[in-house]
Formats: structure tokens, sequence, C-alpha cells
């Protein structure tokens, strides 16, 4: 056994404790089928701990957190039994690895303690050891304690960097590249962004040097792609580390406004992993890209549970961005739903979004996706039911969270106050339609709504020049939908807008989307004597003004 | 002979995290600190003396003359108590507090992450100084104190004002360092060997081969005129606990004398051993020696020609040695145990 497994293992802590460094779907499941067949088929038992490390670190990718949580659990209890069994049988220096990756499950686990005493006790052994700290470092970064993780990473990096010096091995010079990134990632986290940068941009340096050349063809020959947190070869453990060196540079540029320096440090990641699904989101992401409606498409593609992406469309959409085109995968049918909600479509929306989470209920994407439909369609008791089943710490609970704090609930309580003759607000009209359509209406309240007539401005469709009647089905009140049930003519023309009193009378769904039913009383044009209405079943009682 | 183990019950609970217990030889008093409090009692019997409520959730403790030290490396914070009088002072450290020591009317905190020690008594907080990088143990003896780094080797000695008097650069990667007459030890588990420096000079005066992977040392008798005192070092890979003489200025021979007793090995010869996993810490108390395996947890009492299991299932922090040859240790179900000797000695 080499102890190989061990060098990667600061980046699996950076990977989760970043919200970035996450691979694709489509990738993602390779990988996860690549682990768990080396699960079957692995005896030695340091590498199972490995395994089990990297599957967590999958898992959580994909937001799946309970599975991440046995894997990291069985990746402790075997690295427990790996401590136990190597002291009986005398080799210390893996009693002190495994006790290190114990400490490293540990921490993956939340249990800051344990792993903080498993450290220290591996230590102890290999005190000399720049993989142990830097093991170490990672841990106390997954705690949030940057400033330990710092120190840690920095003793990490002068071991390594005196055994680099004694040898032109690439294997000794990749490990002190790695050991620096986990500086970088330690120095980031401690709000010293410009060591970070200026750290990473020396590892990336360094990477693309001839000190690397063979590691490089190595990479090209055997079409290495796969991105793990614990890796056992040089080329893997190159392709994993150039990936989290440029993803982790690009953040930080982004973060510090340096948007041309952030893209280029994303399309760097895109030449080895086209399918990245942090580059890709990133790049959509980016002001000044020039198709950000296709940059979406490709990220969405690479990543369809992304909170990220998903808020980022709908702000895209918002302010008035084009809808990417369509695809006929599960990123297709997730921006489909958002595009839904841009549009109002909000029972296609809702439709669409219960029909992915059945597909993954696990998915804390889809949960978080549905949820987000359920506050945009007023169905707030709903999303908050799917929040609450979120596991506490992640960052789609936080969000809805967020979001679930400054939804107003839609209040009846102006039907109380309203006189006979009341001109609602889009609110109003909101929380009676979303009150209807749920049921969520009380007996007194429909009562009300039986009682009073509305009055309300709208838009009505152009009419022949020789007609004299205008014709209306459905249309729009303050943002809502509403439909007669069936067309109405109303006797003489008027202006694109007028003034309509009606009553609500239900609600039902009109092209998709949630609309009121009205039962129409009046229309009048703007300023004009009041125009009379006519009702299939009636003569016309031509009183209406020509405007 | 059976051990004598005196149970008294501490608590109903178990503790959920690992409690620290110390002794006070000038107050005769063990305490118990963790979740939230800290238990004092009387050295004899355990009585309870009394408990307060503690701030922070220690990862290491010590007394000295009659006070507590408790550290929190995980927070970064300290607290001090006066058993006696129940005054205490709670402050902040450097980043992460790994060891200390008694020193001039206070304690010294090793901070390794801090790269410092610090001095700290029941009044307020004192200096601040830089010590080797990453530095992970502290030991105060022959009227200093000794800081040594792990990553780095290197060594340093500090006197009373905390000036620096000497640093050398050792070889890095031992495991334990400990101060016995003119004499600092350094532990090597990798190289399988013990380094002895002088204390004044910190010259390296000899080194001698002890077993395979020597891990933790304690002197079990002070060198005088006639001899140089005898040291026990822990080996869990050979699953001994080796008995070596300690280093004398005369003697001019290197990898000297490694076997003068075998201890963990059954009497006869045989393959079997009393220590399966081996042990890797040892507590001395009066004249009796205890080891420690912390993969499995379990303490063990070392007399001249065996090693015998004393107790399971506690952590290396539940155990304070009495001074008086027996131990007090909180067991796994939270009892505050006595073994070993009679406490009321």
């Amino acid at each position: 056994m080499t102890s190989r497994l061990l060098i990667f293992t600061a980046l699996l802590t950076l990977s989760v404790s970043s919200s970035f460094a996450q691979a694709s779907r489509s990738g993602t499941d390779f990988e996860l089928e690549s682990l768990q067949k080396k699960l079957r088929t692995t005896r030695d038992a340091l590498d199972l701990v490995s395994i089990h490390l990297n599957l967590g670190d999958v898992y959580t990718s994909r937001r799946e957190s309970r599975l991440a949580a046995e894997s990291y659990e069985m990746a402790q209890a075997t690295a427990a039994q790996l401590r136990s069994r190597s002291r009986r049988e005398s080799h210390l220096t893996l009693y002190a690895t495994a006790t290190a990756y114990e400490g490293l499950a540990f921490a993956k686990l939340g249990k800051t303690r344990e792993s903080f005493d498993r450290f220290e006790e591996a230590l102890r052994f290999l005190g000399d050891s720049p993989k142990i700290w830097n093991l170490y470092s990672g841990a106390m970064l997954l705690d949030g304690r940057p400033e330990k993780a710092k120190f840690l990473a920095l003793s990490a990096v002068r071991l390594a960097a005196e055994e680099a010096a004694k040898t032109s091995s690439p294997r000794a010079h990749l490990d002190l590249e790695i050991y620096r990134y986990a500086l970088a990632s330690a120095q980031a986290a401690s709000n010293d962004t410009r060591e970070a940068v200026d750290t990473l941009e020396a590892v990336s340096s360094k990477l693309d040097s001839r000190t690397f050349s063979p590691i490089r063809a190595a990479v090209e020959r055997e079409e290495k792609f796969e991105i793990y947190s614990s890796v056992r070869g040089d080329a893997d453990a190159f392709v994993s580390l150039f990936n989290r060196v440029h993803l982790r540079i690009g953040k930080l540029r982004e973060e510090r406004g340096e948007i041309l320096l952030a893209r280029e440090a994303y399309e760097k990641v895109l030449e080895l992993r086209s399918d990245d699904r942090t580059a890709l989101s990133a790049l959509a992401r980016l002001p000044g890209e020039n198709d950000r409606a296709a940059s979406f498409a490709r990220a969405f593609d690479a990543d369809p549970s992304s909170l990220d992406l998903i808020l980022a469309y709908r702000r895209h959409l918002a302010s008035g961005g084009r809808p990417s085109a369509t695809s006929a995968n599960r990123g297709g049918e997730v921006r489909r739903v958002i595009e839904e909600l841009a549009l109002g479509r909000h029972r296609d929306a809702d439709e669409r979004s219960k029909a992915l989470l059945t597909q993954r209920p696990a998915d804390e994407g889809a949960r978080f996706l549905r949820a987000f439909v359920l506050i945009e369609t007023g169905s707030v008791s709903d999303a908050r039911k799917i929040s609450e089943a979120l596991p506490s710490q992640s960052r789609e609970r936080k969000q809805l969270e967020r979001m679930l704090e400054s939804v107003v609930a839609p209040s009846l309580d102006f039907l109380e106050a309203a006189s006979t003759s009341h001109v609602p607000s889009s609110d109003e009209l909101l929380a009676v339609l979303r009150a209807l359509r749920d049921d969520e209406i009380s007996a007194e309240q429909n009562r009300r709504l039986d009682v009073l007539s509305f009055r309300s401005q709208i838009v009505l469709p152009p009419i022949a020049a020789d007609s004299t009647e205008t014709e209306l089905t459905s249309g729009v009140i303050e943002q809502v939908a509403f439909t007669f049930g069936r067309p109405i003519r109303f006797a003489g023309r008027f202006e694109s807008q007028a003034t309509l009193e009606y009553k609500i009378v239900g609600a039902t769904v009109v092209d998709g989307r949630d609309a009121l039913l009205l039962e129409p009383l009046t229309l009048r044009s703007a300023g004009f004597q009041p125009a009379v209405h006519e009702l299939p079943a009636r003569a016309a009682t031509p009183s209406g003004a020509t405007p | 002979m059976k051990l004598l183990v005196a149970i008294f019950v501490l608590h109903a609970t178990a503790f959920a995290a690992t409690p620290v217990v110390i002794f006070d030889a000038t107050t005769n008093t063990v305490a118990v600190a963790g979740e939230g409090e800290i238990s004092v009692h009387e050295g004899s019997r355990g009585d309870l003396r009394y408990a307060r409520p503690l701030d922070l959730e220690p990862t290491f403790g010590i007394a000295a003359k009659g006070q507590i030290l408790l550290l929190d490396a995980i927070t970064n914070r300290g607290v001090i108590l006066d058993i006696e009088s129940r005054r205490s002072r709670s402050f902040r450290t450097g980043e992460t507090p790994v060891d200390a020591a008694a020193f001039d009317g206070g304690f010294l905190v090793l901070c390794r992450d801090q790269s410092s020690i610090s001095h700290h008594t029941l009044d307020g907080d004192g200096r601040i100084i830089a010590v080797p990088e990453q530095s992970t143990m502290l030991e105060v003896g022959a009227n200093r104190a000794f800081v040594y780094s792990s990553s780095s080797g290197e060594l340093a000695s500090f006197g009373e004002k905390l000036n620096e008097v000497s640093r050398t650069k050792t070889n890095n990667g031992a495991s334990d360092l400990e101060i016995s007459g003119t004499y600092l030890y350094l532990v090597y588990p990798r190289k399988g060997r013990v380094e002895a420096f002088d204390t004044k000079t910190l010259e390296l005066r000899e080194h001698f081969t002890v077993g395979a992977v020597p891990v933790d040392l304690v002197s079990t008798s002070e060198p005088n005129l006639i001899g140089a005192g005898t040291l026990a070092v822990a080996d869990p890979s050979s699953k001994r606990v080796w008995r070596e003489e300690g280093s004398q200025s005369e003697m001019q021979a290197f990898s000297r004398g490694f076997l003068r007793g075998m201890l963990g090995l059954g009497l006869y010869g045989g393959k079997s051993t009393e220590i399966p996993t081996g042990v890797d810490r040892l507590f001395k108390s009066g004249k009796r020696l205890w080891a420690y395996d912390t993969s499995s947890r379990t303490l063990y009492a070392v007399s001249t020609k065996r090693i015998t299991k004393a107790a399971e299932n506690i952590d290396h922090r539940s155990i304070a040695p009495d001074e008086r040859g027996g131990v007090w240790i909180m067991s796994a179900g939270g009892e505050l145990q006595h073994v070993g000797g009679r406490a009321d000695q």
C-alpha cells in the first residue's frame, strides 16, 4: 500500500467546504459507479477508507446528505478497525495513518473534538510527515477553523518543500503543490485573499512547468478526467489538482471583481474537463458573457441541481434575458420550470417541478426547486415543509429559509373591511386566487366574496374597425389572470383600457396559469358613460358610448 | 497482587465528551472537568468538595501548588482555578494551546499554531514570546522552560524571565520530551531511538536505540551521584516497556545497554504478550509506573515483573496519577475511581 491515497484528502475537504468544485451529474454518476465497483473489489483497508471518504464527497456534491453521512460513518468505522488491527500487528505507521484518516472522517461528520484527538494522536507518531499535517489542516478547514488550518498547512508545505528539494521526482513536487493548494484554501478562508491568489497562481505556474511534463503526458495518454477527492495515482492527482486550482482562482478573482481573469481561469478548467459544472455555472453567471442563454443551457446540462444556477437563471429571465434553447434532458426540464415561473404559468411549473422531484426524491437540488416553485406560487406552508425536511446545514435550506422569511403571506383581511365595491390591489387578487385554488377560504370570507363587487382596469383586445361589439373571454388584472369561462360580448367600442366591474366566483386554470373566474357586471370606458355588457343568452342593450 | 480499586460514584450519567481528571498534591484533591462543570473532590476518598460551572470544554489540564489550569485547544481558551479559595479566571489564549507547565508562580501555555508561549496567573496574563514554529511540546525543568517543534525539529530553552537562552536544530518527528536531572530526552518513534541533550547547552550528548518504535518516556528514578537514574520507554511496536539507564556524562559508548529489563512478555519466554496492542503512554505515580494503550483505551499497572490490566475504556486525559503509587480515573460510566495502592495513604 502506498501512502499516495493520503495525498489528496485535503482536496476533498476543500471540495466540501466550498460550494464549487462539484462535478457534473453525468460525471458524478460515472465516479459513483467507479467507486462502487472499487468498493466491491478492494481488499486493502486503507483503500477502503479512502473510497468511503470519496463516496461521501461525491454524494455531498450531489447534495445527497444522508448517503454522504453514511459513507463517512463507514470510513470512520473502517479506519477505527484498521487502527486496532495495525496496533496488534505492530504496524505503527499504518496505525498513525489510519488514525489520521479516522480524524478526517470525524471532521466530515462534524465531530470536531474527536477529529482533534485523532490528529493529535497521529502527530505523535508522524510529526515529521507533511501528509498528516495536511490532512489535519483540511479537517480544521472543514470545521470552520481557518486560522488553525492555515498554520497546519504551513507545516505541511515546509516539510514537503524539504522533501521536494532533495529530489526531482514529479511525485514529490506534486505533493508539495497539493499542500500549497491546501494552504491557499486556508488563506482564502481566513480572508487573506491576496495571499491565497498569489499562492494559487504559483501552483498553477508550477503545474504548467516542465517538472510535470511526464504526468501531463500520462493524463493525456490515460484520458483521465475523473475528479476525485482521494486519489491513488499521480495522473488522477494532477487532474484533480489542476481542476481545483483553477476553479479556486476563478472564484477568488470573481469575488475581487476581476471578471476577465476569472473567466480565463474557468475556461482553463474546461480545457481539461469540458463538462465541469462549476466552471460552466460560473461562466453563465459572469457578466459580459456574450451568449448567456447558451451558457446557462450548458451549465444546466452539466448540473441541473445547482442552487446557484437556478437563482441565477431566474434573475437572468427576470431582467429580460433570453431563455435558453430547449433540451430534452433534466437540465432542460429544470430550465423550463424556471421559464414557466417567469411567464406566470404556475400550474405548469408546479406539475413539472413535482415530476422532477418524483424522479429524484433524495436530490436536494430538486427539493429546492420544488420549494422555490411553491414559494413563488404562494404555497408557503408546503414550501416550508420541504425546507424543514432538508439537512439543517445545507445551502438549499438556508436559501429557502431566507426566501420564506421575506414572503409576506397573502391575507384576505381586506374582505372584511372592503366596501361593497372595491378596487383590489394585485396582492389582494393574488390572495383570493391562492385561497380559492387551495381551498383555504373560510365560509365567512366566501360570503363576503358573494356580496362584494370589484372594479379594475383591464386591457381589451383590438377589434375590427367596423365592429360595434367587444368580445372578451379572459385577460389579466394587475398581473393576475382571469377568465369569464365563456366569451362575453360587450356592446359598443371601447378604448384599449376600460374599467371592468365584476364578482369573483372561483379559481380555474387557463393556459397552464391559475386564473380567477369572474362574473362580469359592467364594462366602462374610462371617462365615458357606462357601457352595458351583453351575456350570450340575452339581447344586447345598446347604451354604450362610442369613444 | 491484585489491584485495589476503589470506586466512588461521581455522577449517574456518563460524560458524552472526554472529561479531564487532574490531581493536585498540594491540596490532596482530584478534579474532574468537562461538560460545563468542574467538580473538586477530596483526594483520599473522592468525596465531593464542590462543583462549579465551567465555560470551556477542556482538552488539557494540569495542577500545581493548589491551582488547576484547564485549556481548550479548539476554542483557544483557558481557565485557572484556585482550589482552596475557589477563585478562578478565564482567559483567551493564542491559537491552539496544546501544552502547559507550572512556571514562576503561574503557568506557561504553549500555543502551537500561534508558535508562542505565554505566562498566565490567577491575577492576569503575562508575557507572550515567540518559540520555534509549530512547537508541540513544553517541559519545565532545571530552572528552564524547554520547547520543541516536531515539524521543524527546533529545540529552544528559556530562562526565568522567559528570555531565550539557547536554540538548536535537532531531528524532527520526536513524540515526547522529558527532563531528568541535567538531561533532556527526545523520543523518536520513526528512528527507534532516544536522544539525550544537555539542558544547559542543548548539545546532543548521547543517543541510544530503544526497541522498535519508542513513543513515550518517563524517568522512574532520578539520577544521583551513584547512578544515572532509570528511564522507562513505551514501545507499542514490540509491545514492551523498556527500562533503560539514563545518560551519564561520563559514558562514552553509543547505543549501549538497551535491555535492562523486558516487561510485557510472558514470563516464561513465550510469544504471548500481556499487552496485545502495546502501550504508548507512561505515567509515574510515586514509585509506581502505569502504562496506557491509546488504541484500546486500556490502562495497565506496571511492576518489575509484569504488566496487569487495570481499567478499560478510558481516555488518557481521564487518568491522574496521585503521586502515591495510584491513579484516579474517570470510567466511561461516569464513576471516579482510584486504582492501585491506597488513596488515603
